[in-house]
């Protein structure tokens, strides 16, 4: 073989080609792994999160502390997207439509309204600390908050859309094609979607609450009576469900464990009354229902997956009633009630219900 | 050319796809993800077992919240997803052995969670009705009187207290049975406690169940198998990337070797290729220096030059960049020159020639090109290289050359050789359009007296200024030639008509008109023409030529500046001139001549005291010829100078003869101007001084003022040699040439003849007489000597005598005679005292 120099500024070209082709391939390998590097930091201890003292790791209830592992961009492009009605079919709902931030997470209706007006068939939920919960949804469908957002992206009374329609329609975006590049490899896709929405409900944390900061040493972040209110919500068992920092989400309950609620409701009993019965299929399952968190309680109106109690103290009577299987005093529901209050804390440097 | 090539970039690129496979390959076991994966397992088996830690806490009573096992459980299923998902990649692509494993962990982890919901559950419920429990029994006291119930209650308590505490199924049985008795009393108030009773037995035992059950499940296990099922399996990768790399290198060794040979065949191909361009460049150079070399667009533009080309054309680089037509002498070639070129080069074949090119300061130069065009795949030309050598040089000397063999150097007019060619040439042309054509033939009168006297350099500048003369009376296609001597020919193609021929003819003689100077002395000159006519004079360029020859030698004959068309007549004069030529020849060598003699009276004596030697040709058929009808045609030939000879010498031995006899007498010879032309005369004379007996003052030389013409210094210093003999001069036929009294001053002249001319008419014609009278008293003033020629009366003798001539010729006296007869009347004289009263003795 002579040295015919077209052939091989041709192989040049070719060889670079192939090569770069390799390392383009290998270095996506390697890129890849990043996901696996956050994987990996999520199994460290949050370094933000104060060394607590045993008499407050001993509590039931703990304090909610921020987290300090979650990638900032991923956090802004979610808070975005979260307030974007382009993710809807007819671009007029955004997540926060249902999730209002300002509200206390939620909408404050017995249930909410998608897309076109149209009533959905349950009562939303709170966003706000909703990554403290065991899983997602009143029977707990989501396992975690990346799997919750299928449920209304899909749901044809909430956003009636589905993602081929939303990558595509972010696509046309310049400056989310911007975002997304900026911060995935792969950038604009269902699961990158999910990620940063996801990272964003994961800073949606109630922090500085009084009753942290009273469980924190502050004995006068509260008053006397909600100090009594929370020795009454132990004493009378609340406790036993609803402890944790999210102060319940984390168990699930059967509703109206020493009563027949839902006979004594007088209304008729709904696909959605059967709770985890759904996801689970199992017979000892029907009625079974996450434990809701009462950090904002006082917040989110009305109450009970269906929607029931229009106040908090219909509320606590019920529980009272159905779950505990007691009576008690109006003044011992009062102080729990202003026990409560104390659990809301702030978004953002604000007190939720200021 | 085109499958080496597609099979080289075959090889590489099959080259380069093994080595990067080779990498790949090799790096398929990657050690950061390797790392993640034996974390991401090491990790699941850390929360599982914190998980668990956290159950047994809150069994024992030790936590009092789930958060523990929220986060483990989320931990937990973070790992399993990732553990399938393809960023760890070992789900599906490592064997079905490890996907089970990772499934069965995922099946024992999801039994586990749901365990942990029931665990959870019953946690709570039992712990709310633990906390209550001792309340519900305190209030049941406060309300109840009756004691036995009270102490079913109280056993009751303890039962459960028991049960819970050690877990006992026996306290749960008793328990019961208790629960049992109490439902049979029917107090409202007891219901409360057998209800949170009922519920704590349950809530135990399914809580305990579901922790035993959650305990059992193969968690650990199955965590395990995937940890040795992925070990086996990375060790396997670790042992094939081991070989890929031995593989790797070996293959980069093998290139390198290929890299090695590559770069010894590039640097052999490197000297050789430096070589080559030495050479070329040696080459190049050589070629710069002996051609231009230029290479031209098919549109005709040029795109390269080589130094040599600006050198020559003295364009610079950008200037030459131009059109090749630019190049090119339009002075000489015609327009269609270039496209002619371009025709021959478009049929792919190379075109050679000669080229008259043009320099920048409108020079020219003359280039040997060759042109070499350079054809595409479709055949049409892409490109031109011409080759051009300067051979301007060459071209001048081939020019002077070729002027040489064709041109009189001189004149430069064509000359014989080449005229003939020419004229052959327009011969035939004339024959085939059916034209007439000319040949005039045409001599210079006395061109032969004006070289022989004035010099050579003198006649030849005479002709360089007739050719002149000549180019500017004739057509342009006219061919005038100089044929030798002062002969030249002209012929003329294409001749309308006669016309034509006489207005050329008579502009050529029109010269005499002109005036030559040279070396300080205006000359005149003329001269004699001969025409002839293509087809009525001759069929050939020969007899054209000989025609023309004789009628020109008619024009001479005519009495010279003037032209003759020839005619049939010619023929037969030139004819008898011929006979006449021959005749004299035969005349010199036979000794057909005769002198015959003239006295010449002394005015005062009235004796003879000389005689005039006069030339006679006895003819063997015509007999006697007067000296008029031959002497020219003896000038013409040159055979005038041996007869001068003949009869200078005769005319002294006569001389002699007479003097031994007794008779004292001088003799007067005629001497043709060819015979002054140089010393030969001067050396005849001597010679017969010096063996004749007669003395130099008995001779006297004649010479007409015409055999003069010019006084050169040749003549004059041969005149004055000839005087110094102590011969004496006579100017013959004075009064009738020039009469250029600067002669009289010049030449040594002793005596003056006068012309008979001037003596017939005396002394009637007063004109006449007067002149006589003149030149008389004009001789005797300048000490010359005078004799009268053709004296013929009584009146004429008297007036000439009375007028101070000092001697007498002519008729009066005596008719020229032989030598016998002039012996006679020298004898009669010696005894006649006066011999003018004798009136014409021969007659």
């Amino acid at each position: 073989m002579g040295l015919p120099i077209h052939p091989r500024v041709l192989a040049l070209i070719c060889c670079s080609i192939v090569v770069l082709a390799t390392f383009a391939l290998y270095y996506g390998k390697i890129n890849g792994n990043n996901h696996a590097d956050e994987q990996f930091n999520n199994l460290q201890p949050d370094s933000s999160r104060p060394v607590l003292g045993q008499a407050v790791l001993d509590q039931p209830i703990q304090p909610i502390f921020m987290d300090d592992r979650l990638d900032k961009n991923k956090v802004a492009l979610g808070e975005l997207l979260f307030h974007d009605p382009i993710l809807s079919a007819d671009n007029t709902v955004t997540c926060a439509s249902c999730h209002n931030l300002a509200a206390g997470g939620s909408d404050n209706r017995v249930q909410s309204i998608g897309i076109k007006n149209r009533l959905g068939n349950i009562n939303s939920p709170t966003v706000f600390n909703s990554s403290l919960n065991i899983a997602q949804f009143w029977d707990g469908r989501a396992d975690t908050l990346e799997e919750q957002i299928d449920g209304p992206v899909h749901n044809e009374e909430e956003l009636g859309t589905n993602w081929l329609q939303i990558t595509a329609k972010l696509k046309n975006e310049r400056h989310y094609t911007k975002l997304f590049n900026k911060i995935y490899s792969d950038g604009i896709s269902e699961n990158n979607i999910k990620d940063a929405i996801a990272s964003f409900e994961r800073s949606l944390l109630t922090v500085n609450s009084p009753f942290d900061k009273y469980l924190l040493g502050d004995t006068s972040a509260i008053s006397e009576n909600a100090i009594k209110g929370y020795d009454k919500f132990k004493e009378y068992g609340c406790i036993a469900c609803h402890q944790g920092s999210n102060v319940g989400g984390n168990l699930y309950q059967p509703m109206g464990l020493m009563g027949n609620y839902f006979k004594e409701r007088e209304t008729e009993i709904s696909s959605a009354d059967l709770g985890r019965h759904n996801v689970t299929g199992l017979e000892e399952d029907k009625f079974v229902f996450r434990v809701p968190s009462l950090r904002l309680s006082t917040l989110t109106a009305p109450y009970f997956h269906d929607g029931s109690a229009k106040t908090l103290k219909d509320a606590v009577q019920v529980m009272i009633k159905y779950q505990l299987g007691r009576q008690a005093p109006e003044e011992d529901e009062d102080l729990i009630i202003e026990f409560l209050h104390t659990l809301v804390g702030e978004y953002k440097g604000r007190r939720l219900d200021q | 050319m085109k499958k080496p090539q597609l099979k080289t970039v075959l090889t590489v690129l099959i080259l380069t796809s093994v080595l990067s496979l080779l990498f790949v390959k090799s790096n398929s076991h990657d050690i950061q993800k390797h790392h993640n994966v034996i974390t991401n397992i090491q990790q699941l088996s850390y929360h599982d077992s914190l998980f668990n830690e956290a159950i047994l806490d809150l069994k024992a009573n030790q936590f009092a919240n789930y958060d523990t096992l929220t986060r483990q459980t989320q931990a937990i299923e973070r790992i399993l997803k990732w553990l399938v998902s393809s960023e760890s990649g070992i789900y599906n692509t490592h064997g079905q052995d490890l996907d089970q494993t990772i499934n069965q962990a995922t099946d024992a982890f999801f039994q586990k969670k749901s365990l942990m919901e029931r665990f959870q559950s019953h946690n709570g419920i039992l712990k709310n009705s633990l906390y209550y429990f001792p309340t519900v029994v305190q209030n049941f006291k406060l309300d109840s009187n009756n004691t036995s119930t009270d102490e079913l209650v109280d056993r009751l308590f303890k039962e459960i207290l028991l049960f819970h505490v050690r877990s006992d199924e026996k306290n749960a049985t008793q328990a019961a049975a208790t629960i049992k008795i109490l439902e049979n009393t029917d107090k409202a108030s007891v219901s409360d406690v057998i209800k949170h009773a009922e519920t704590i037995i349950h809530r135990k035992q399914a809580l305990d169940k579901s922790a035993k059950e959650l305990f059992t499940q193969p968690t650990r296990k199955s965590v395990e198998a995937i940890y040795t099922t992925y070990s086996q399996y990375n060790a396997d990768i670790i042992k094939s990337t081991r070989g890929y790399r031995i593989a790797m290198y070996a293959f980069a060794l093998l290139l390198l070797g290929y890299i090695f040979k590559l770069f010894l065949t590039l640097r052999s191909t490197m000297t050789k290729l430096e070589k080559s361009l030495n050479e070329l460049e040696f080459q190049k150079h050589a070629l710069d220096e002996h051609a231009i070399v230029i290479s031209i667009t098919p549109d005709g533009l040029i795109e390269y030059a080589n130094e040599r080309f600006q050198k020559t054309s003295q364009f610079n680089e950008n200037e030459l960049k131009d059109h090749v037509r630019n190049l090119i002498d339009y002075r000489f070639h015609p327009w269609s020159f270039t496209s002619n070129i371009r025709n021959i080069l478009k049929t792919g074949k190379t075109w050679r020639g000669e080229i008259r090119c043009v320099t920048k300061d409108q020079n020219f130069y003359w280039a040997d090109t060759t042109i070499v065009p350079f054809v595409d795949k479709a055949g049409n030309p892409s490109r031109y290289v011409a080759l051009l050598t300067d051979i301007t040089e060459k071209k001048a000397v081939d020019e002077r050359i070729f002027r040489l063999a064709h041109y009189d150097a001189l004149t430069q007019l064509t000359n014989r050789p080449y005229f003939l060619e020419k004229t052959e040439n327009a011969l035939i042309q004339s024959k085939n359009n059916s034209a007439k054509m000319a040949v005039v033939f045409l001599d210079l009168d006395n061109f032969k007296i004006i070289n022989d006297t004035l010099g050579h350099a003198f006649g030849d500048t005479l002709l360089m200024f007739v050719g002149d003369h000549l180019r500017e009376c004739v057509r342009e296609t006219d061919v005038i030639s100089r044929m030798g001597g002062d002969e030249f020919t002209i012929a003329l193609p294409s001749i309308a008509s006669n016309n034509e021929i006489e207005q050329i003819v008579e502009s050529i003689l029109s010269i005499t008109n002109k005036c030559v100077r040279i070396e300080n002395r205006d000359i005149t000159i003329s001269t004699s023409i001969g025409v002839s006519v293509y087809p009525e004079d001759g069929e050939s360029v020969d007899s054209l030529l000989k025609n023309a020859d004789m009628a020109m030698y008619q024009a001479k004959t005519e009495g010279k500046n003037k032209y003759v068309f020839y005619n049939e007549d010619l023929k037969t004069e030139n004819l008898i001139r011929h006979k006449l030529d021959n005749d004299l020849k035969e005349a010199v060598r036979e000794n057909q001549f005769e002198l015959y003699y003239q006295p010449q009276i002394c005015t005062d004596s009235k004796k003879i005291c000389a005689v005039e030697a006069l030339l006679r040709w006895n003819h063997p058929e015509r007999g006697l010829i007067a000296p008029d009808a031959f002497i020219p045609s003896l000038e013409e030939n040159g055979l005038i100078v041996e007869v001068g000879d003949w009869v200078l010498t005769q005319a002294c031995t006569q001389l002699a003869a007479w003097k031994k006899i007794g008779f004292d007498l001088k003799i007067s010879v005629n001497i043709s101007p060819r015979q002054i032309r140089n010393d030969h005369l001067l050396e005849v004379l001597k010679n017969i001084l010096n063996f004749r007996a007669i003395q130099p003052a008995d001779l006297q030389l004649e010479l007409t003022e015409s055999g003069l013409l010019d006084n050169t210094e040749l003549t004059s210093s041969l005149l004055e040699k000839v005087n110094d003999l102590g011969v004496a001069i006579a100017l013959d036929d004075f009064g009738t040439g020039y009469s250029s009294l600067s002669y009289l001053k010049k030449l040594p002249i002793n005596t003056l003849k006068i012309d008979r001319s001037f003596v017939r008419d005396l002394p009637d014609d007063q004109h006449d007489l007067e002149i006589v009278a003149t030149i008389l008293a004009m001789a005797k003033n300048l000490g010359l000597a005078t004799v009268a020629e053709g004296v013929e009366t009584m009146e004429q003798r008297d007036f000439l005598a009375e007028n101070g001539c000092d001697y007498l010729q002519g008729y009066m006296f005596s008719k020229p005679r032989n030598a016998e007869d002039m012996l006679k009347m020298l004898h009669d004289d010696n005894s006649n005292p006066d011999i003018s009263s004798v009136t014409n003795i021969a007659s």
